[in-house]
């Protein structure tokens, strides 16, 4: 048994990486005061693409003192208690409105379906070269009025975009 | 949530395949961003761990089904086998022995046990929930009892309401079919206080159906047609982030009818009469889920069930009061624990001067459990499953139903599995105590043989030792399958045993011949089941699936039972279905399902079919309009022999219209 070397590790799992990507977000962000105390919540809707990768992730490390708190929340579903709001790909038809939901709330939204910033999300999650790639889009993060690291920022690639056209 | 944590098995549903969780977790940004990565879908993560045949209906799945009844619904798992005895009756069981009073399946609703110990059964006209609030059924093949306790023998059927946060707004559906059956439902949900998004949600319904009545086997009418009257609500409310609190109740009415023979045993001086048959009842649930900071969990339920039931002329009543308490949280790296404590106080009666007797009339009985569970990572994708279920019920005392389960995911597509269970059948009420006359039968002239079935307070439970392994694989985005097989050893089946018949002089005369409840039988059942879904096109779906089963029951030498096996082996030895999804358009969906089973080895119901056809239209976004064409295939046709009295009636081809409409 000893002598054996360990298999070749496999690959990690793409949701795992992006359930620590998510967790490793909050490092980076400012909330604004009415959302800066307390639990911080990480909500995920429509379809959980982390299963547990994401309870494990962020279980016993706080992040700046606060405690992370993950929620699970159907379609539909009012977004309490949230401070990243991770949206699904099986809410594509439903993003449009529930970024509507989500307008000038203090809530960092993150997303891996294609368009996600064009249509007003914060944070995408891409992936390109069997890894995964951060975009911003800073005009979304304005409005929430959150405060993004410029480590962050060095470490994505940046979009301002108003998202659907609405007149503000 | 709670009913996941129930199977600590079924958690791996939420489950990732686990690589380097902890690597992941001090990982930098940086790190993470440079991370190679593999892209899978979700049902790979979510199977990978699972050590057990699970097969999950999904909401999408009840809808495109065209079903109108649970039983219905449950049709479309594999290894499920449903038979409709009358317009209000079924028989339905996983892996054999079915019977109007199927009794190694257990059945809950959001945790609720619907199984009646008393008779050891469901009666499942008493479950009319909406099939548009179910979030999901999980049907478990195989024996549950480490976790579910005694009567999970063969399966677990586990339905799941949707929150009441999913619910908001307000549905409203008509339907009638082409027998005069109607069916109307009307619900709404919302929040309190109004408008608030940290408020209690809740929803309620109220229910009506007019089931039409099917013709017996000669085409006269079986006197079965009835009526339902179903109400209920369901709130979810989100304390704090930890906590949410859940209260759900309902209150049902039916008022039916069926054909029935006067004895047990068909002769032909027996014709069926029609027989009223009415039941009401209601439910009440509380649970209270608390998330710890490390991501630990732990539930508190408390649930009280009624009903009073008139079935043959005897009104029958059901008291359960369960008290659950759970905890889940993980120990180390590598152990994922579940235990449990669970209190019960059954009542059941008949009160005195009926045919049947049940001595004492009304008993209530306590049942006290503990369950514990742990799931290890023994390696790298190879998780050990340890745990056991004590119970200690008032007929056998302690009884233990322990397993052990392995799961081995060598990639991320494919997962191989094997279990090994203990699980037992509680006794019923019905056995240790009743006397009930099966038939009279004059053998001469002012001479009458009465056949009596007397229960045995001395009955053991029936006993399952079952071995089973699967295999399940994600080939590509469009195609899995999922292979399970069985063996299984059962014993202290229950049996009839024969005294020699006594002349009793009294007035009338007659013979006495006394059958006492035993448990003089075995059986070595084996056999499997294959699903496959296969997305033909990003717009056409397909799930074929098959099964099969072998039943070979014996009795004990000493045993006077002749007749046990044609029951206990009634059940089609091969099972086979396929459903298509079709997306014609994004307005318009036409779903096809088709089933066959194969006549019952012993009985006179011969191989069948049937074919249901389902369209639907969406008009604008709040408005959906939908045809569905059921037993297609012939104008009608017999699932179930004649069974417990009911003389048992024939499916009709039928078609229904409904209109749904949100808003």
């Amino acid at each position: 048994m000893g002598a054996a070397p360990p298999p070749p590790a496999p690959a990690a799992n793409e949701y795992e990486v992006k359930a620590a990507v998510l967790d490793n977000l909050a490092k980076f962000v400012d909330w604004p005061p009415e959302a800066a105390t307390g639990p911080l919540g990480i909500c995920v809707v429509g379809q959980d693409p982390f299963g547990r990768a994401l309870d494990d992730v962020v279980r016993g490390k706080p992040i700046n003192g606060r405690e992370v708190v993950v929620k699970r929340f159907k379609p539909g579903q009012e977004l309490t208690g949230c401070h990243i709001v991770f949206i699904g790909s099986s809410e594509k038809n439903k993003l449009r409105s529930i970024l509507d939901r989500l307008d000038n709330r203090p809530v960092l939204t993150v997303g891996d379906m294609p368009g996600f910033c064009d249509e007003g999300g914060t944070v995408s999650l891409d992936l390109a070269d069997n890894r995964v790639g951060l975009t911003i889009n800073l005009q979304a993060a304005e409005r929430a009025r959150l405060q993004l690291s410029s480590k962050l920022l060095s470490l994505a690639t940046i979009v301002h975009k108003g998202g659907h056209g609405t007149l503000r | 949530m709670r009913n996941l944590l129930k199977a600590p098995w079924l958690l791996a549903l939420l489950a990732t395949s686990g690589w380097c969780q902890n690597k992941l977790a001090e990982a930098s940004l940086e790190q993470l961003l440079n991370t190679e990565v593999t892209s899978v879908s979700k049902k790979e993560q979510k199977l990978s761990r699972t050590a057990a045949a699970v097969f999950v209906i999904g909401q999408d799945d009840i809808r495109r089904s065209g079903a109108t009844s649970l039983p219905d619904l449950l049709r479309m798992a594999p290894g499920v086998d449903v038979a409709q005895i009358d317009a209000n009756a079924w028989a339905i069981t996983i892996r054999g022995f079915n019977s109007r009073y199927s009794n190694k399946v257990l059945v809950l609703i959001d945790g609720r046990s619907v199984y009646t110990p008393s008779f050891s059964g469901v009666d499942w006209d008493h479950l009319d929930m909406p099939l548009e609030d179910i979030e999901r059924i999980e049907v478990i093949r195989g024996p549950g009892a480490s976790v579910w306790g005694a009567n999970a023998v063969n399966g677990v059927i586990n339905i799941i309401t949707k929150n009441a946060k999913a619910t908001r707004g307000g549905l409203v559906s008509a339907a009638a079919d082409s027998h005069g059956g109607t069916d109307g439902l009307v619900r709404y949900g919302g929040v309190v206080p109004a408008g608030s998004g940290d408020g209690a949600a809740w929803r309620a319904f109220a229910k009506y159906s007019r089931i039409a009545g099917m013709p017996l086997p000669d085409g006269s009418p079986g006197g079965d047609a009835w009526s339902r009257v179903h109400g209920g609500f369901r709130s979810d409310w989100d304390i704090s982030p930890y906590d949410s609190l859940t209260l759900e109740g309902d209150l049902f009415s039916n008022d039916s009818g069926q054909s029935r023979h006067r004895w047990f045993y068909p002769t032909n001086f027996d014709p069926p009469f029609r027989q009223d048959v009415d039941a009401a009842g209601g439910s009440l649930l509380a649970r209270w889920d608390h998330t710890f900071a490390g991501g630990a969990n732990t539930s508190l339920q408390a649930y009280y069930d009624t009903y009073r039931r008139n079935d043959m002329g005897e009104p029958e009543i059901q008291r359960t009061m369960d008290l659950d308490f759970q905890d889940h949280f993980a120990a180390g790296d590598r152990h994922d624990i579940v235990w449990g404590l669970g209190a019960r106080s059954l009542t059941s009666g008949l009160p005195p001067g009926y045919e049947v007797a049940l001595t004492p009339p009304i008993k209530t009985v306590p049942l006290f459990s503990a369950f514990f569970q742990d799931e290890v990572r023994v390696a790298h994708a190879l998780w050990l499953t340890l745990g056991s279920k004590v119970e200690h019920n008032a007929y056998t005392g302690f009884e233990y139903e322990p397993n052990v389960r392995l799961a081995w995911a060598p990639t991320y597509r494919q997962t191989f599995w094997a279990a090994a269970s203990r699980a037992i059948r509680q006794p019923s009420r019905e056995e240790t105590g009743v006397d009930i006359d099966l038939l009279e039968l004059p053998v001469a002239p002012g001479l009458l043989a009465v056949t009596r079935l007397q229960g045995n307070p001395h009955i053991q439970s029936e006993e399952l030792r079952d071995y089973e392994a699967g295999y399940r694989t994600q080939w590509t985005r469009r195609v899995s399958l999922d292979l399970t097989t069985f063996l299984s050893f059962y014993r202290h089946l229950g049996t009839e045993e024969t005294a020699a018949p006594v002349f009793v002089p009294g007035l009338p005369p007659h013979l006495d011949i006394a059958l006492t409840v035993g448990n003089k039988g075995r059986s070595v059942n084996y056999g499997g089941e294959a699903a496959l879904n296969l997305s033909v096109t990003s717009r056409w779906r397909i799930s074929p699936s098959y099964s099969q089963l072998h039943i070979n029951f014996r009795v004990d030498p000493s045993s006077t039972d002749q007749q046990g096996f044609v029951l206990a082996e009634d059940a089609p030895r091969h099972m086979f279905q396929i459903r298509s999804f079709w997306n014609v358009s994004r307005k318009l969906e036409w779903d096809h399902t088709l089933y066959w089973a194969q006549s019952l080895p012993h009985e006179t119901i011969p191989s069948h079919a049937r074919l249901d056809s389902r369209i639907a239209w969406k008009v604008g976004e709040r408005t959906e309009i939908g045809v569905v064409g059921q037993n297609l295939l012939r104008p009608r046709f017999r699932e179930f022999e004649e069974t417990f009295q009911i003389a048992g009636t024939e499916v009709e081809r039928s078609v229904y219209g409904k209109i749904t409409w949100t808003f």
